[in-house]
């Protein structure tokens, strides 16, 4: 989807469309649709509380970009930017 | 009166406080820190309240019971194979939502459980207010606040523990996680054929182990099998049924299925009982801290700014302290010389124990300052921002951000930092980490540095020191890279580290901290240091009787002679005290190379004329390569060996002008002092990796490669200085 339809999708209201969780930049907000990924990493990052429908915070990225930090259930945790682009959310105004 | 024993396990999240709660209830000492991972094995202590004795018993703290890490193994097989009597969850009230994962599936465990709610204070500051009746009533179980690192709510919790374990009440059975109805209808039948085909007896509580089938735990899967006998391919073949058609009904695994619905539970659960009121929330300090010191541009120049410091610190400030240390052991030497006779006696206490270790004991207060500062970073919580801000570094050589914890505790101490690795999730990153660890300079090293650089590089000793410890980094990250693109070649481990608050460190904890330390260093002192130094001193001491290849007896008798015969000439005062002068001074120019000839032809002597040409092309004497093959038992000995091959007797001001005399260089101490740097590390690091590499390969692997590779660096270096004409 480009980006002018993406605005568009939600200026009429429509629910944000899924973006991968490193695409969200600092300061922004989203509710998580779907954790991907493999085995142990993707059952790590469940048990930690990333689950379907937590909303996670971007806190920020590392200074090297890589990892970055974020607040969910009111705490903050991080993670690489490899394992957030595994996990799709929804953002949040 | 003892009437029984009760074992009581304190589990939880990592850094929910476990520790802490156990010191107080012991009246241990125990390691804490402000990062998750602080304890990596059990610990027991037992105390003797109303009538019982009390085993208690500090687990490493883990997320859940799929255990990813060692550690996290140590703490669900005690819990799981143990059985305890009572299963205390500290939980971090602050982080209560995530806290109650780990907490639900101990409560599916069916163990007699009961939740501390610590970290109270840190709750009720965000605002957080938990309606304990409420909580208590949800799960059924007693409900304790602790503020550990007040000591408060802990007599509270002990009685309630003793309580529970009294209590007969059939453990309640209702009020734990409903999982949707499929996956109920499957866990059901799971548990029927357990407990109808079992031939054994069952390791766990039925439901559990049919969840944990469920969910494919390996772990439970065998033992099911084992308990099950002959029906243990039907269990499992009924087991993987289920697991199939659950996945086609949620287009998922079931444990993902079950984690997303424990925390659906959950959140039922913190509805009910927990309120935040956002009218008096506090400015996060924690956060501001970051903004800083995580910052984009600030982050990394802080961080080496930290470690800067830290080193400057530990030099400049040490300093002071050792200079009076020095004097005392100046004043005892001077003491001891005057009240005893001449003799073996008096050569063993002067040239072996204070050579020995007063040349080490010295360096007591730099040691102490460069543990206080790594003690900071640990107890405030900045120890996980460093693994933050590395790890794109360290990603880049192959490692983990978390890696950098092991890497930085190691300028303290290898043994601790080897068991950290722990915490590692992936076999061959701790692996990898165990055997780069030992290049980040212990600070047993350091007394090598301080004095060889201090004798030959004088004002620029500093830069000197730091440019030796930036080296053992930059040598850990090549051998990082070059291991992980030949021997340990794999999939990297998820980097998912929980950053907690920054918390302002205790000062008494840090003050036990450093008390702790201190004897320790006085125990080595007293046992492998002492013990090292005698031996060494021996072995130069003996044989008693060498044939000289001079007369130095006679030619001190002739110096005599000269100057009595010269005294009776010279009339005035002066005169006579300027010839009694040189009179000395040419005396103990005999005597010195007396020592020396005695020296070489010791047994040690003998040894180090023996493994000289080892040595010989690093530019290191054969004092040097005795010194650094006693610097196996313990780092410190090198400079104790020192110290006595070189008949220093005052402590290190006296061991550093002997140095300056013994026809060293510059040079051949930058290559001696990479060479302490690099070598195979200590007997006691040596035994931490083959304990926790759980391989004698790899412990030998080790020994051999920083050997190999310190005489490489060395040879390099003092060979190439020489032809570009330094000395
Ligand atoms: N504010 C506050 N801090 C606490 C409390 N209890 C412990 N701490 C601090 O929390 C940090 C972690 O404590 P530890 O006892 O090491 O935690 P742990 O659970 O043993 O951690 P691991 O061994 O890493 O699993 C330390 O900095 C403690 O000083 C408390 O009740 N309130
Ligand atoms: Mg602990």
């Amino acid at each position: 989807m480009t980006r002018a339809a993406e605005t568009e999708a939600a200026a009429a209201g429509a629910p944000a469309v899924p973006k991968r969780l490193s695409e969200l930049r600092e300061s922004q907000r989203g509710r998580v649709t779907r954790v991907g990924g493999e085995g142990v990493l993707r059952r790590r990052i469940l048990e930690m509380g990333i689950v379907k429908g937590a909303e996670i915070y971007v806190e920020k990225y590392a200074p090297l970009k890589d990892p970055l930090e974020l607040i969910v259930k009111g705490y903050h945790v991080s993670l690489r930017v490899s394992e957030a682009s595994q996990i799709m959310v929804e953002p949040i105004p | 009166m003892e009437s029984s024993i009760l074992t009581i396990a304190l589990a939880g999240n990592p850094n929910s406080g476990k520790t802490t709660i156990f010191n107080n209830l012991t009246g241990t000492r125990q390691k804490v820190g402000n990062w998750p991972g602080v304890t990596v094995e059990k610990k027991e202590g037992t105390i003797h309240r109303h009538g019982y004795a009390l085993k208690i018993v500090d687990l490493p703290g883990t997320y859940s019971l799929t255990p990813f890490s060692i550690e996290e193994i140590v703490a669900r097989d005690f819990i799981l194979d143990e059985s305890p009597d009572v299963v205390i969850d500290i939980i971090d009230a602050s982080n209560l939502e995530r806290s109650l994962y780990l907490a639900t599936q101990l409560r599916e465990l069916d163990c007699r459980l009961l939740f501390a709610l610590n970290m109270a204070d840190v709750a009720r500051e965000r605002g957080i207010k938990i309606d304990a009746d409420k909580l208590s009533e949800l799960l059924d179980l007693p409900v304790v606040f602790t503020v550990g690192n007040r000591n408060e709510g802990i007599d509270g919790l002990l009685e309630s523990a003793i309580a529970l374990a009294e209590s007969d009440v059939e453990i309640p059975r209702r009020r734990r996680v409903k999982y949707s109805k499929d996956i109920e209808v499957a866990i059901a039948e799971i548990r029927e054929r357990l407990v109808g085909g079992a031939t054994g007896e069952l390791p766990y509580n039925p439901r559990w182990i049919a969840i944990k089938l469920l969910e494919n735990d390996t772990v439970v899967r065998e033992r099911a099998a084992a308990a099950m006998g002959q029906g243990a391919g039907a269990l499992m073949d009924l087991v993987d049924r289920h697991r199939a058609t659950l996945r086609d009904l949620y287009d998922d695994d079931p444990e993902i299925i079950m984690t997303d619905e424990r925390y659906g539970f959950i959140a039922g659960i913190v509805r009910e009982a927990v309120t935040t009121s956002t009218t008096h929330r506090r400015v996060d300090i924690s956060r501001n801290i970051d903004l800083v010191l995580t910052n984009r541009l600030l982050g990394l120049p802080v961080f080496i700014f930290f470690i800067w410091a830290m080193f400057q610190l530990t030099f400049s400030l040490g300093a002071y302290p050792m200079a009076w240390i020095e004097s005392g052991i100046g004043l005892l030497s001077g003491g001891l010389t005057r009240a005893l006779p001449q003799g073996l006696f008096r050569d063993f206490l002067m040239d072996g124990l204070i050579a020995g270790v007063g040349s080490v004991i010295v360096f007591l207060p730099n040691i102490l300052i460069l543990f206080f500062c790594i003690a900071l970073f640990e107890d405030t919580g900045y120890m996980a921002r460093a693994a933050f801000l590395m790890d794109k570094i360290m990603h880049l050589i192959g490692l983990h951000g978390k890696s950098f914890i092991p890497m930085l505790m190691g300028f303290g101490c290898n043994v601790p930092a080897v068991m950290a690795a722990r915490t590692l999730e992936s076999e061959r990153d701790r692996i990898l980490t165990i055997l780069i660890t030992p290049f980040m300079s212990c600070s047993a090293k350091l007394p090598v540095y301080i004095i060889l650089a201090g004798t030959f590089f004088g004002a620029q000793a500093g830069s000197v020191i730091f440019g030796i410890y930036l080296m053992g980094i930059a040598l850990s990250i090549l051998t990082g890279r070059l291991f992980r693109s030949t021997l340990l070649k794999g999939e990297e481990a998820p980097f998912v580290m929980e950053l907690p608050p920054y918390r302002a460190p205790m000062l008494k904890s840090l003050m036990i901290h450093m008390w702790d330390r201190s004897k320790m260093f006085l125990k080595k002192m007293t046992g492998v240091i002492l013990v090292g130094s005698v031996v060494v001193w021996g072995l130069s001491a003996f044989p008693r009787n060498i044939d000289y290849s001079v007369d130095y007896e006679g030619r001190i008798a002739f110096i005599r002679e000269a100057y009595e015969a010269s005294a009776a000439e010279a009339s005035a005062g002066q005169r006579r005290e300027a010839l009694q002068a040189e009179m000395d001074r040419r005396v103990d120019e005999v005597r010195q190379a007396r020592d020396m000839e005695r020296a070489e032809k010791s047994y040690m002597g003998r040894l180090g004329k023996f493994m000289a040409p080892v040595f010989h092309p690093l530019g290191i004497d054969w004092r040097g390569s005795v010194a650094l093959l006693t610097g196996f038992a313990a780092k410190e000995i090198v400079v104790s060996t020192l110290g006595i091959l070189h008949a220093a007797g005052q402590g290190s001001e006296a061991l550093q002008a002997a140095l300056g005399e013994s026809g060293m260089t510059r040079l051949s101490a930058l290559s001696m002092m990479l060479f302490v740097l690099l070598y195979m590390p200590c007997l006691a690091t040596v035994s931490a990796i083959r304990r926790e590499t759980g391989s004698t390969r790899w412990m030998l692997f080790s020994i051999g490669y920083s050997t190999a590779l310190a005489w490489g660096v060395a040879f390099a270096v003092y060979q190439g200085g020489r032809l570009l004409g330094l000395a």
